[in-house]
Protein backbone atom coordinates (compact mmCIF):
# COMPACT_ATOMS: atom_id res chain seq x y z
CA UNK A 1 0.00 0.00 0.00
CA UNK A 2 1.50 3.48 -1.20
CA UNK A 3 1.93 6.31 1.32
CA UNK A 4 -1.01 7.63 -0.50
CA UNK A 5 -3.22 4.77 -0.38
CA UNK A 6 -2.85 4.55 3.20
CA UNK A 7 -3.39 8.38 3.71
CA UNK A 8 -6.91 7.71 2.55
CA UNK A 9 -7.53 4.55 4.14
CA UNK A 10 -6.23 6.10 7.67
CA UNK A 11 -9.21 9.16 6.84
CA UNK A 12 -11.71 6.61 5.94
CA UNK A 13 -11.07 4.81 9.12
CA UNK A 14 -11.18 8.59 11.26
CA UNK A 15 -14.66 10.11 9.24
CA UNK A 16 -16.34 6.78 11.05
CA UNK A 17 -16.28 8.79 13.74
CA UNK A 18 -18.61 11.12 12.32
CA UNK A 19 -21.35 8.57 12.92
CA UNK A 20 -20.89 8.32 16.78
CA UNK A 21 -24.05 10.09 17.46
CA UNK A 22 -25.19 11.21 20.88
CA UNK A 23 -28.77 9.88 22.35
CA UNK A 24 -31.27 10.53 20.47
CA UNK A 25 -33.13 13.76 21.26
CA UNK A 26 -30.04 15.04 22.98
CA UNK A 27 -30.14 18.34 21.57
CA UNK A 28 -33.55 18.95 21.78
CA UNK A 29 -33.08 20.08 25.37
CA UNK A 30 -29.28 21.36 24.88
CA UNK A 31 -29.74 24.93 24.81
CA UNK A 32 -32.03 24.86 27.80
CA UNK A 33 -29.55 23.69 29.70
CA UNK A 34 -26.98 26.35 28.41
CA UNK A 35 -29.82 29.02 29.56
CA UNK A 36 -30.44 27.64 32.90
CA UNK A 37 -26.83 28.15 33.43
CA UNK A 38 -26.79 31.58 31.85
CA UNK A 39 -29.68 32.82 34.17
CA UNK A 40 -28.54 31.01 37.13
CA UNK A 41 -25.53 33.17 36.45
CA UNK A 42 -27.22 36.59 35.76
CA UNK A 43 -29.47 36.16 38.88
CA UNK A 44 -26.38 35.88 41.31
CA UNK A 45 -24.60 38.68 39.69
CA UNK A 46 -28.06 40.46 40.50
CA UNK A 47 -27.73 39.56 44.38
CA UNK A 48 -25.72 41.88 46.44
CA UNK A 49 -22.29 39.82 47.58
CA UNK A 50 -23.31 40.12 51.06
CA UNK A 51 -26.59 38.09 50.68
CA UNK A 52 -24.12 35.81 48.54
CA UNK A 53 -22.45 35.24 50.94
CA UNK A 54 -24.58 34.66 53.74
CA UNK A 55 -26.62 32.17 51.71
CA UNK A 56 -23.59 30.37 51.27
CA UNK A 57 -22.90 30.03 54.93
CA UNK A 58 -26.34 28.77 55.58
CA UNK A 59 -25.40 26.29 53.30
CA UNK A 60 -22.24 24.73 54.55
CA UNK A 61 -24.07 24.66 57.99
CA UNK A 62 -26.96 23.04 56.49
CA UNK A 63 -24.33 20.21 55.78
CA UNK A 64 -25.63 20.48 52.23
CA UNK A 65 -23.27 20.67 48.93
CA UNK A 66 -23.39 23.83 47.60
CA UNK A 67 -23.11 24.29 43.90
CA UNK A 68 -19.41 26.04 43.97
CA UNK A 69 -18.55 22.83 46.17
CA UNK A 70 -16.99 21.78 49.36
CA UNK A 71 -13.77 24.16 48.77
CA UNK A 72 -15.69 26.87 48.63
CA UNK A 73 -17.55 25.94 51.93
CA UNK A 74 -13.90 25.80 53.59
CA UNK A 75 -12.89 29.08 52.84
CA UNK A 76 -16.44 30.75 53.55
CA UNK A 77 -15.81 28.77 57.00
CA UNK A 78 -12.18 30.31 57.25
CA UNK A 79 -13.47 33.84 56.69
CA UNK A 80 -16.12 33.73 59.26
CA UNK A 81 -13.44 32.34 62.10
CA UNK A 82 -10.84 34.91 61.04
CA UNK A 83 -13.48 37.38 61.07
CA UNK A 84 -14.58 36.66 64.41
CA UNK A 85 -10.86 36.51 66.07
CA UNK A 86 -10.14 39.99 64.48
CA UNK A 87 -13.59 41.00 66.10
CA UNK A 88 -12.52 39.77 69.66
CA UNK A 89 -9.51 40.88 69.72
CA UNK A 90 -10.46 44.44 68.40
CA UNK A 91 -12.54 44.15 71.46
CA UNK A 92 -10.49 42.95 74.06
CA UNK A 93 -8.02 45.71 72.93
CA UNK A 94 -10.76 48.13 73.55
CA UNK A 95 -11.93 47.03 76.79
CA UNK A 96 -8.44 47.22 77.98
CA UNK A 97 -8.12 51.70 77.35
CA UNK A 98 -11.19 51.38 78.66
CA UNK A 99 -10.34 49.96 82.08
CA UNK A 100 -10.33 53.75 84.47
CA UNK A 101 -13.08 55.57 82.84
CA UNK A 102 -12.79 58.43 85.52
CA UNK A 103 -9.00 58.65 84.79
CA UNK A 104 -9.15 58.09 81.05
CA UNK A 105 -11.52 60.78 80.95
CA UNK A 106 -9.26 63.62 80.63
CA UNK A 107 -6.96 62.07 79.02
CA UNK A 108 -6.03 63.44 75.32
CA UNK A 109 -4.41 60.30 74.34
CA UNK A 110 -7.77 58.08 74.84
CA UNK A 111 -9.84 61.20 73.18
CA UNK A 112 -7.48 61.28 70.14
CA UNK A 113 -7.89 57.73 70.21
CA UNK A 114 -11.72 57.54 70.35
CA UNK A 115 -11.48 60.03 67.59
CA UNK A 116 -11.77 57.19 64.68
CA UNK A 117 -9.39 58.71 62.92
CA UNK A 118 -5.72 56.89 63.72
CA UNK A 119 -3.99 59.50 61.64
CA UNK A 120 -5.14 62.07 64.31
CA UNK A 121 -4.97 59.70 67.20
CA UNK A 122 -1.41 58.74 66.57
CA UNK A 123 -0.14 62.21 65.79
CA UNK A 124 -2.32 63.61 69.08
CA UNK A 125 -0.18 60.65 71.11
CA UNK A 126 2.76 61.56 69.54
CA UNK A 127 2.51 65.14 70.66
CA UNK A 128 0.77 64.58 74.42
CA UNK A 129 4.13 62.19 75.20
CA UNK A 130 6.23 64.81 73.91
CA UNK A 131 5.12 67.22 76.24
CA UNK A 132 4.60 65.32 79.38
CA UNK A 133 8.74 64.62 78.65
CA UNK A 134 9.18 68.66 78.34
CA UNK A 135 7.91 69.52 81.22
CA UNK A 136 9.65 67.21 83.36
CA UNK A 137 12.76 68.43 81.55
CA UNK A 138 11.38 72.33 82.34
CA UNK A 139 10.61 71.81 85.97
CA UNK A 140 14.12 71.51 88.00
CA UNK A 141 12.66 69.41 90.55
CA UNK A 142 15.79 67.12 91.23
CA UNK A 143 18.24 69.48 90.29
CA UNK A 144 20.68 71.06 92.37
CA UNK A 145 23.37 73.55 91.66
CA UNK A 146 27.07 73.97 93.82
CA UNK A 147 27.12 76.97 95.87
CA UNK A 148 29.53 79.78 94.09
CA UNK A 149 31.14 82.30 96.30
CA UNK A 150 30.63 86.03 94.66
CA UNK A 151 33.35 88.31 95.97
CA UNK A 152 33.25 92.54 95.92
CA UNK A 153 36.21 94.41 95.83
CA UNK A 154 35.97 98.05 96.65
CA UNK A 155 34.35 100.87 94.79
CA UNK A 156 34.17 98.89 91.19
CA UNK A 157 31.26 97.02 90.65
CA UNK A 158 32.67 94.11 88.84
CA UNK A 159 31.97 91.06 90.96
CA UNK A 160 34.90 88.46 91.23
CA UNK A 161 33.79 84.94 92.27
CA UNK A 162 35.71 81.67 93.06
CA UNK A 163 34.31 80.37 90.00
CA UNK A 164 35.26 81.70 86.74
CA UNK A 165 32.08 83.52 85.82
CA UNK A 166 31.91 85.98 82.90
CA UNK A 167 32.07 89.82 83.91
CA UNK A 168 28.91 91.67 83.73
CA UNK A 169 27.06 88.31 84.26
CA UNK A 170 25.26 89.65 87.44
CA UNK A 171 24.49 92.86 89.32
CA UNK A 172 24.32 92.85 92.80
CA UNK A 173 21.61 95.08 94.56
CA UNK A 174 23.97 97.74 96.95
CA UNK A 175 27.14 96.85 94.58
CA UNK A 176 28.36 100.67 94.70
CA UNK A 177 29.09 100.63 98.62
CA UNK A 178 32.94 100.31 99.22
CA UNK A 179 34.41 97.35 101.70
CA UNK A 180 34.79 93.30 100.60
CA UNK A 181 31.87 91.85 101.05
CA UNK A 182 31.62 88.73 100.30
CA UNK A 183 28.63 87.18 99.27
CA UNK A 184 27.46 83.81 98.74
CA UNK A 185 24.63 83.26 96.04
CA UNK A 186 22.83 80.19 95.80
CA UNK A 187 21.40 79.27 92.26
CA UNK A 188 18.52 76.88 92.60
CA UNK A 189 16.11 75.81 95.62
CA UNK A 190 18.43 73.92 97.27
CA UNK A 191 18.22 74.70 101.05
CA UNK A 192 20.22 76.99 102.48
CA UNK B 1 -12.92 12.18 -5.74
CA UNK B 2 -16.17 10.03 -6.78
CA UNK B 3 -19.29 11.76 -6.52
CA UNK B 4 -21.34 10.05 -3.74
CA UNK B 5 -17.54 11.05 -1.53
CA UNK B 6 -17.73 14.58 -3.41
CA UNK B 7 -21.32 14.34 -2.00
CA UNK B 8 -20.84 13.58 1.47
CA UNK B 9 -17.99 15.64 1.73
CA UNK B 10 -19.93 19.11 0.87
CA UNK B 11 -22.38 17.94 3.15
CA UNK B 12 -19.82 17.63 6.22
CA UNK B 13 -18.70 21.26 5.02
CA UNK B 14 -21.93 22.68 4.82
CA UNK B 15 -22.71 21.56 8.00
CA UNK B 16 -19.46 23.01 9.95
CA UNK B 17 -18.75 26.02 7.92
CA UNK B 18 -21.60 29.02 7.48
CA UNK B 19 -22.12 30.25 4.07
CA UNK B 20 -22.70 33.98 3.35
CA UNK B 21 -26.38 33.88 4.42
CA UNK B 22 -25.64 31.90 7.01
CA UNK B 23 -23.14 34.24 7.98
CA UNK B 24 -24.79 37.26 8.46
CA UNK B 25 -27.59 35.76 9.66
CA UNK B 26 -24.93 34.83 12.76
CA UNK B 27 -23.61 38.32 13.32
CA UNK B 28 -27.09 40.23 13.15
CA UNK B 29 -27.93 37.35 16.12
CA UNK B 30 -24.94 38.24 17.54
CA UNK B 31 -25.63 42.02 17.68
CA UNK B 32 -28.72 41.37 19.58
CA UNK B 33 -27.15 38.77 21.85
CA UNK B 34 -24.94 40.88 22.59
CA UNK B 35 -27.32 43.49 24.05
CA UNK B 36 -28.05 41.27 26.23
CA UNK B 37 -31.29 39.31 24.31
CA UNK B 38 -31.37 35.82 25.48
CA UNK B 39 -33.50 34.50 22.74
CA UNK B 40 -31.32 35.61 19.98
CA UNK B 41 -28.17 33.59 22.39
CA UNK B 42 -30.60 30.74 22.25
CA UNK B 43 -30.91 30.71 18.17
CA UNK B 44 -27.32 30.96 18.12
CA UNK B 45 -26.45 28.09 20.32
CA UNK B 46 -29.31 25.95 18.68
CA UNK B 47 -26.91 26.67 15.49
CA UNK B 48 -23.91 25.18 16.90
CA UNK B 49 -24.38 23.40 19.37
CA UNK B 50 -23.87 20.08 17.31
CA UNK B 51 -20.55 21.36 15.82
CA UNK B 52 -19.23 22.50 19.39
CA UNK B 53 -20.57 19.17 20.93
CA UNK B 54 -18.81 17.41 18.33
CA UNK B 55 -15.38 18.74 18.67
CA UNK B 56 -16.04 17.89 22.81
CA UNK B 57 -16.99 14.84 22.08
CA UNK B 58 -14.17 14.14 19.62
CA UNK B 59 -11.06 15.53 21.61
CA UNK B 60 -12.23 13.99 24.74
CA UNK B 61 -13.92 10.97 23.48
CA UNK B 62 -16.51 11.22 26.60
CA UNK B 63 -19.87 11.86 25.91
CA UNK B 64 -20.56 13.27 30.01
CA UNK B 65 -17.48 15.41 29.22
CA UNK B 66 -18.42 16.41 26.02
CA UNK B 67 -21.40 17.82 27.26
CA UNK B 68 -20.36 19.71 30.01
CA UNK B 69 -17.64 20.88 27.78
CA UNK B 70 -19.92 21.97 25.21
CA UNK B 71 -22.25 23.87 27.60
CA UNK B 72 -19.12 25.46 28.92
CA UNK B 73 -18.05 27.00 26.32
CA UNK B 74 -21.47 28.35 25.66
CA UNK B 75 -21.84 30.24 28.71
CA UNK B 76 -17.99 31.64 28.69
CA UNK B 77 -18.96 32.75 25.51
CA UNK B 78 -21.91 34.38 26.85
CA UNK B 79 -20.07 36.19 29.29
CA UNK B 80 -17.30 36.86 26.89
CA UNK B 81 -19.58 38.23 24.04
CA UNK B 82 -19.58 41.70 24.96
CA UNK B 83 -15.92 41.79 24.45
CA UNK B 84 -16.05 40.04 21.13
CA UNK B 85 -15.38 42.80 18.44
CA UNK B 86 -15.84 41.03 15.14
CA UNK B 87 -12.36 40.79 14.15
CA UNK B 88 -12.52 36.62 13.44
CA UNK B 89 -15.67 35.32 12.02
CA UNK B 90 -18.64 34.10 15.61
CA UNK B 91 -17.95 30.81 14.65
CA UNK B 92 -14.17 31.28 14.59
CA UNK B 93 -14.21 33.01 17.82
CA UNK B 94 -16.86 30.08 19.86
CA UNK B 95 -14.55 27.38 18.29
CA UNK B 96 -11.47 29.35 19.90
CA UNK B 97 -13.36 28.98 23.19
CA UNK B 98 -14.60 25.15 22.32
CA UNK B 99 -10.84 24.32 21.84
CA UNK B 100 -9.61 26.12 25.22
CA UNK B 101 -12.28 24.65 27.47
CA UNK B 102 -11.31 21.21 26.31
CA UNK B 103 -7.44 21.55 26.23
CA UNK B 104 -7.94 23.06 29.98
CA UNK B 105 -10.13 20.05 30.62
CA UNK B 106 -7.57 17.32 29.17
CA UNK B 107 -4.66 18.84 30.93
CA UNK B 108 -6.38 19.02 34.51
CA UNK B 109 -7.42 15.20 33.51
CA UNK B 110 -4.10 13.95 32.01
CA UNK B 111 -2.91 11.99 35.37
CA UNK B 112 -5.82 10.58 35.45
CA UNK B 113 -6.39 7.09 33.17
CA UNK B 114 -8.51 8.06 30.06
CA UNK B 115 -12.30 6.25 30.17
CA UNK B 116 -13.85 5.90 27.57
CA UNK B 117 -17.90 6.96 26.98
CA UNK B 118 -18.42 6.79 23.38
CA UNK B 119 -21.94 7.51 21.69
CA UNK B 120 -23.49 4.96 19.63
CA UNK B 121 -21.97 4.13 16.15
CA UNK B 122 -25.09 5.53 13.68
CA UNK B 123 -24.07 3.60 11.01
CA UNK B 124 -25.61 3.84 7.58
CA UNK B 125 -22.95 1.78 5.52
CA UNK B 126 -25.41 2.54 2.37
CA UNK B 127 -24.98 6.10 2.44
CA UNK B 128 -21.26 6.73 3.08
CA UNK B 129 -19.04 5.42 1.04
CA UNK B 130 -16.30 5.27 3.63
CA UNK B 131 -18.39 3.15 5.74
CA UNK B 132 -18.87 1.22 2.07
CA UNK B 133 -15.28 0.59 2.09
CA UNK B 134 -15.12 -0.38 5.08
CA UNK B 135 -17.35 -3.22 5.35
CA UNK B 136 -17.75 -4.18 1.77
CA UNK B 137 -16.81 -7.49 0.55
CA UNK B 138 -13.60 -6.14 -0.86
CA UNK B 139 -12.23 -5.45 3.37
CA UNK B 140 -10.25 -7.92 4.10
CA UNK B 141 -11.88 -7.19 7.51
CA UNK B 142 -14.96 -7.88 6.53
CA UNK B 143 -15.90 -9.09 9.63
CA UNK B 144 -14.81 -6.81 11.44
CA UNK B 145 -16.84 -5.60 14.50
CA UNK B 146 -17.18 -1.90 14.35
CA UNK B 147 -17.64 -1.39 17.60
CA UNK B 148 -14.52 -2.82 18.26
CA UNK B 149 -13.02 -0.49 15.45
CA UNK B 150 -14.55 2.68 17.21
CA UNK B 151 -12.82 1.63 20.51
CA UNK B 152 -9.24 0.87 19.12
CA UNK B 153 -9.91 4.90 16.91
CA UNK B 154 -11.03 6.52 20.12
CA UNK B 155 -7.88 5.06 21.95
CA UNK B 156 -5.80 6.08 19.05
CA UNK B 157 -6.99 9.09 19.13
CA UNK B 158 -6.72 10.09 22.86
CA UNK B 159 -3.14 8.69 22.67
CA UNK B 160 -2.21 11.45 20.36
CA UNK B 161 -1.00 14.75 21.87
CA UNK B 162 -3.47 17.02 22.50
CA UNK B 163 -2.09 19.67 19.36
CA UNK B 164 -2.07 16.61 17.01
CA UNK B 165 -5.64 15.64 18.17
CA UNK B 166 -6.98 19.16 18.06
CA UNK B 167 -5.99 19.45 14.44
CA UNK B 168 -6.94 15.86 13.53
CA UNK B 169 -10.63 16.48 14.82
CA UNK B 170 -11.02 19.62 13.12
CA UNK B 171 -9.61 18.94 9.96
CA UNK B 172 -10.32 15.04 9.37
CA UNK B 173 -13.87 14.98 11.40
CA UNK B 174 -15.03 18.18 11.61
CA UNK B 175 -13.86 18.88 7.90
CA UNK B 176 -12.50 22.47 8.30
CA UNK B 177 -9.76 23.45 6.13
CA UNK B 178 -6.00 24.28 7.12
CA UNK B 179 -6.28 27.91 7.05
CA UNK B 180 -9.06 28.29 9.26
CA UNK B 181 -7.71 25.36 11.90
CA UNK B 182 -4.99 28.03 11.87
CA UNK B 183 -6.94 30.57 12.90
CA UNK B 184 -8.70 28.80 15.31
CA UNK B 185 -5.16 27.48 17.13
CA UNK B 186 -3.47 30.90 16.88
CA UNK B 187 -0.82 28.92 14.64
CA UNK B 188 0.20 29.32 11.50
CA UNK B 189 -1.09 26.89 8.29
CA UNK B 190 2.31 25.34 8.00
CA UNK B 191 2.01 24.15 11.75
CA UNK B 192 -1.34 22.72 11.35
CA UNK B 193 -0.19 20.89 8.09
CA UNK B 194 2.94 20.36 10.08
CA UNK B 195 0.74 18.66 13.18
CA UNK B 196 -1.71 16.98 10.69
CA UNK B 197 1.27 15.01 8.97
CA UNK B 198 2.82 13.85 12.45
CA UNK B 199 -0.62 12.91 13.09
CA UNK B 200 -1.12 10.59 10.81
CA UNK B 201 1.67 9.06 10.90
CA UNK B 202 1.24 7.79 14.36
CA UNK B 203 -2.36 7.14 13.82
CA UNK B 204 -1.29 4.58 10.62
CA UNK B 205 1.21 3.17 13.27
CA UNK B 206 -1.39 2.50 15.92
CA UNK B 207 -4.31 1.41 13.30
CA UNK B 208 -1.70 -1.01 11.52
CA UNK B 209 -4.25 -4.01 11.86
CA UNK B 210 -7.07 -1.93 10.38
CA UNK B 211 -5.06 -0.34 7.41
CA UNK B 212 -4.94 -3.06 5.01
Amino acid sequence: MTDDESSKRLQQLIRLKRHETPPPGYFNEFSDGVLDRIRDLESKRAVPWWRRWFSRGLQSSSGSVPESGFRSVWVWNAAIGLSTLVILAGGLYWASLLTDPEKEAGDPLLQAASSGNPLSASSAASTVLLARSMSELVEPRSVQFRPVTVSMSGSSTELSSTNPLPSGLFQLPGASGGGSEAYRVRFGNSPR
Amino acid sequence: MDPIAESTQSTILARTAPNAEEASEVVHRVRRAQAGDLAAYDQLVNQFQERIYGLCYHMTSHHEDAHDLAQDTFVKAWQALKNFKGDSSFYTWIYRIAVNTCLNHLKLRRNRTPHLSLNDLDVQPENDPDLVALVSDKTPRREANLAELQRRLNEALLKLSEDHRSVVTLHDIQGLPHDQIAKILGVNPGTVRSRLFYAHQQLQGWLADWMK
